[in-house]
């Protein structure tokens, strides 16, 4: 993305926010409505949460981000031929360098090509063999690490009925190096980063550190865009951190032609959530498994990957550096979003795009507005066409070989097309978002899909709770009170850690509720002094004691405690991390829900309090149990890693994964997500009365759940976020927060209405 | 006055006959409003229910036009046209699919809460099969009366059916080949 279509979005963003007004503009004005234009920021950034969204776009904005791309091949060449023209040596070389570049690129797409066909028939368990040298070698280096375990590959089933999968494709990761894009034609497609990928491996990095690395590797493929390389390796790295038991967040590309192509990015969290799941010591296993659970979007057909390792030595995770995590696989979100939404929004490319958002900002740089707009898309496919002719014909002649750099190249001079055009950089803006949806569909034969895959370590829709930048631990003593304790006492302990960075104005809250059958009230709990800064690495510890009289016998003890501070050295405020604890005193009610399985007392406390919140709403809780509980349902205890937290099962079990006890805000979620399931078993009338009210045809499917796009699912997914949605974040959108009655207004009255009684959490 | 009493007495068959005539169009159209709304079809046995006068396997593409209007929208589905035309919920269209150029499925889409599944039982019996497709894990399961040519959509546990399906009688194994795409005879499992 470059700066002047961030600056563009920003504007348009600023535009309806300080112009409410623009909503009730008459359609043929307003251009984009607001959810359209944060819809196209979060595709285009790749970031879900808005704030986030614009902060990624504010970094391209102030070019802090932004690529580094110099002249495409095109114009070196020119300046080539001009500098030997004026014997300029010096930029002779510096032009031959840059030129030289491009070749590498080329014999590596024929090295890759040559990978490709020797591993026609990959075996998962042979680790593929070293390729050979590019033809022009690169600097040598005195040592090499791998980047990716060698025994690792990827493995890609297709679901041909339930519970059975045929596998499709079965990659050694290394043939790839560094496992950043995987497919027969991937540098083929003339994928930037993919091309960037690939001449990354062939430096055998001695990784001193990634920003090191990445100005290095930039110094030889000055065309690389340094958040790219820097993305790559953090990616990179962070794929050689497997260990044994890890689960990954991942995000796929495939091509649906051929069927069997795939290109594959690790998200860019990917490098916190090993750091985080090696704190968390998740279950050790013989080999790594990631599964993912993705939903195809032309299909709709569920479809599993495996990823699968041998154990790899675990070095130390160095330090990343600020915006790599958000700067993973800009542009091939970028690309591969755009062509989802040209497929989605066909009718907004060339005629509508922005043609008029933030008209009162804007107007002065849009001009016109559409003559405009279809005079930069024509200069930027003038631009594009003459550019790619112009960049295959010379590689063709220099090298024998074609179809290099293309899409980088070609982008950047229709840019360069677009902005020639009178009007300015609005136009040139149009221009290149246009090209880039049209260029995408052209390069991928609009057959891309593009879908968000889940590796997640607990269940489903798990926020990311906590910042990266604070640690809090929280422990209760004891969890377990029986009636003979009382009265007694219950202590917290808390633990905050500075993770990484130096935090500031550091803020402690807690929120400590008793909850019995006969409702839940807010205790107040006076937390002792802290400390307001801490050093990197730094922790303070305090502990708060709460004196349990008889009148809490069988109940719910909670206690939830936030911790918000800055980390000024990063320019963040208010990172936020929760923690959690409980403690179960006597023996609570637990409605009609009956226990099953290996439940642990602190287990079973946690889901007793996810069913005191429920029953908060006792109209909800009397629609799944009956007047008198007499509708027993099962909670059946399975101790696995899943990718979701629960399932429903017919007529009355839900089965709580251990993703869905991660704590009780979560466990929370899950059982009333489950529950949503069985409540509308029971009233199919309400299942019917919310599909012919709309509420899911005019605000979409709730982004949280992120597997089964369905009504059905969206209607559990309404029930499933009312109790939780001011604690919890969903890991569906990307560790989104979701503001119900704003965001989902119609889901959230209906559940409300009609499913919670008139009680709010 | 005579010459009133004149015209009865000469033209008396004619005029009973015209209000004969009148009395069996005006029970004729009141049945025909009334068959979009009773959801049970009193079809015997491996005769093509009637809908809205429109026969599954009998009825052209004009014939529809014709009876229902232009369709609002239409659309291709596994080869079949497909009319959509509104129905009493603002969301859901029925819609009338067509095999060449004859109806040969519809699918009407249930608004009351008068019209239940034991309506349905209780008319043809126990279904030829279950299947479950889009909201079955909302408690919606497809009754199949594949026999005689009609699938209710519906939950058994509070009987709310959410469509009705009427297409020409076969076996179950036929209409699962032919409509029953998307549908499986196992529960699916949700998360």
């Amino acid at each position: 993305m470059n700066p002047e279509l961030a600056q563009f979005l920003l504007a348009g963003h600023r535009a309806l926010r300080e112009n409410p007004t623009i909503a009730r503009w008459p359609s043929k004005n307003r251009g984009l409505t607001e959810p359209e234009l944060l819809w196209i920021i979060t595709q285009l950034t790749g970031k879900e949460v808005i704030e986030e969204a614009i902060q990624l776009l504010e970094y391209y904005a102030r070019e802090q981000l932004s690529p580094t791309i110099p002249s495409n091949l095109k114009e070196l060449v020119e300046e080539l031929e001009a500098a030997r023209q004026e014997t300029n040596e010096a930029k002779q070389e510096e032009l031959l360098h840059k030129v030289r570049t491009f070749i590498v690129a080329a014999k590596l797409k024929e090295q890759y090509a040559a990978e490709r066909t020797a591993q026609e028939q990959p075996s998962p368990r042979i680790p593929s063999q070293p390729a050979e040298q590019p033809a022009v070698t690169l600097p040598p280096r005195e040592e090499v690490i791998p980047l990716v375990p060698t025994e690792l590959y990827l493995e890609i089933s297709r679901p041909i009925q339930k519970g059975i999968t045929r596998t499709i494709a079965s990659l050694p990761a290394q043939a790839v190096r560094g496992a950043l894009s995987l497919g027969q034609e991937a540098l083929g497609r003339k994928e930037p980063s993919t091309v960037n990928a690939l001449a990354f491996a062939q430096l055998g990095v001695t990784a001193v550190s990634f920003q090191q690395t990445a100005d290095e590797f930039q110094r030889q493929n000055p065309y690389a865009e340094k958040s790219v390389v820097s993305a790559l390796l953090a990616q990179a790295h962070a794929l050689s951190q497997f260990e044994r038991g890890h689960r990954l967040y991942m995000s796929l590309t495939r091509t649906i032609h051929p069927p069997n192509t795939l290109h594959l990015a690790l998200s860019p969290s990917l490098p916190q959530r090993v750091r985080e799941e090696r704190e968390e010591k998740t279950p050790k296993r013989q080999t790594l498994r990631i599964v993912i659970d993705r939903v195809t979007q032309q299909v709709n057909t569920v479809e599993r990957i495996r990823l699968t390792a041998a154990p790899a030595p675990l070095p130390s995770l160095p330090a990343i550096p600020a915006g790599v995590q958000q700067a993973v696989s800009v542009r091939k979100n970028i690309i591969s979003q755009a062509s989802i939404w040209a497929r989605k929004f066909p009718f907004y490319v060339g005629r509508t795009l922005f043609p008029q958002v933030g008209k009162a900002t804007m107007q002065a740089a849009v001009g016109p507005g559409q003559q405009l707009v279809v005079g930069g898309l024509r200069g930027g496919f003038e631009a594009l066409g003459g550019v790619g002719r112009g960049t295959f014909g010379f590689l063709g002649r220099l090298a024998g070989v074609g179809g290099v750099g293309g899409g980088t190249t070609a982008v950047g001079g229709a840019v360069a097309g677009g902005v020639g055009i009178p009007g300015g950089t609005a136009v040139a803006l149009v221009a290149v978002a246009a090209i880039l949806v049209i260029g995408a569909l052209a390069f991928f034969n609009t057959s891309i899909s593009h879908q968000g895959a889940y590796l997640e370590q607990g269940g489903l829709g798990l926020a990311e709770q906590n910042s990266r930048f604070i640690n809090v631990e929280k422990t209760a003593t004891p969890t377990v009170l029986s009636s003979t304790d009382l009265p007694g006492e219950v202590s917290f302990e808390v633990k905050v850690t500075a993770t990484e960075q130096k935090l500031t104005t550091i803020i402690v809250t807690n929120q400590t509720t008793h909850l019995s059958s006969g409702g839940s009230r807010g205790l107040d709990v006076t937390l002792p002094s802290y400390p307001k800064e801490l050093q990197p690495g730094e922790s303070f510890t305090f502990t708060y004691t709460i004196q349990v009289t008889a009148d809490f016998i069988d109940s719910i003890l909670s206690d939830i405690v936030t911790v918000t501070a800055d980390v000024p050295d990063m320019n963040i405020t208010g990172e936020e991390s929760r923690a959690a604890a409980s403690v179960t005193i006597g023996t609570p009610s637990t409605f009609c829900f009956a226990f099953d399985g290996p439940w642990t007392d602190e287990e079973r406390g946690m889901e007793t309090e996810a069913i005191f919140n429920l029953a908060r709403a006792p109209t909800f809780i009397k629609a799944l149990c009956g007047e008198s509980n007499e509708r027993t349902i099962h909670l059946v205890r399975r101790r696995e890693d899943t990718g979701y937290g629960g399932m429903f099962q017919r007529p009355s079990t839900i089965t709580i994964y251990n993703r869905g006890l991660l704590w009780s805000v979560n466990a929370t979620y899950t059982l009333a997500h489950e529950g949503g399931h069985a409540y509308v078993s029971r009233f199919g009338g309400v299942y019917r009365q919310f599909i012919d009210s709309g509420v899911a045809q005019q605000e979409g499917f709730i982004k949280s759940y992120p597997l089964d796009k369905s009504t059905d699912e969206d209607f559990a997914e309404m029930i499933g976020i009312y109790p939780v949605w001011r604690n919890l974040s969903f890991r569906g959108c990307g560790g989104c927060f979701i503001t119900y009655p704003s965001e989902y207004p119609l889901h959230y009255q209906f559940a409300r209405t009609n499913i919670f009684g008139g009680v709010e959490y | 006055m005579g010459v009133i009493t004149s015209f009865f007495k000469k033209h008396w068959l004619f005029i009973v006959l015209a209000a004969l005539a009148f009395a069996l169009l005006g029970i004729f159209l009141f049945a025909q409003e009334r068959g979009g709304e009773v959801a049970p079809s009193p079809t015997p046995i491996s005769q093509s229910p009637l809908w809205n006068g429109i026969t599954p396997g009998q009825t052209s593409q004009e014939e529809v036009t014709q009876k229902l209007g232009q369709p609002t929208q239409t659309r291709t589905e596994n080869s079949s046209t497909v009319f959509l035309y509104p129905s009493e919920s603002k969301i859901r269209n029925n819609e009338v699919f067509f095999t060449g150029t004859t109806a040969s499925l519809i699918k009407e889409q249930v608004t009351s809460s008068g019209v239940t599944l034991s309506s349905y039982l209780d008319t043809y019996g126990a279904p030829d099969a279950l299947l479950y497709g889009p909201h079955a894990t909302a408690g919606f399961t497809l009754h199949v009366f594949s026999s005689r040519g009609v699938a209710a959509l519906a939950n058994p546990t509070d009987g709310t059916v959410l469509e009705v399906w009427y297409f020409t009688p076969m076996g179950f194994e036929q209409f699962q080949e032919l409509w029953g795409q998307g549908f499986s005879t196992s529960y699916p499992q949700k998360f």
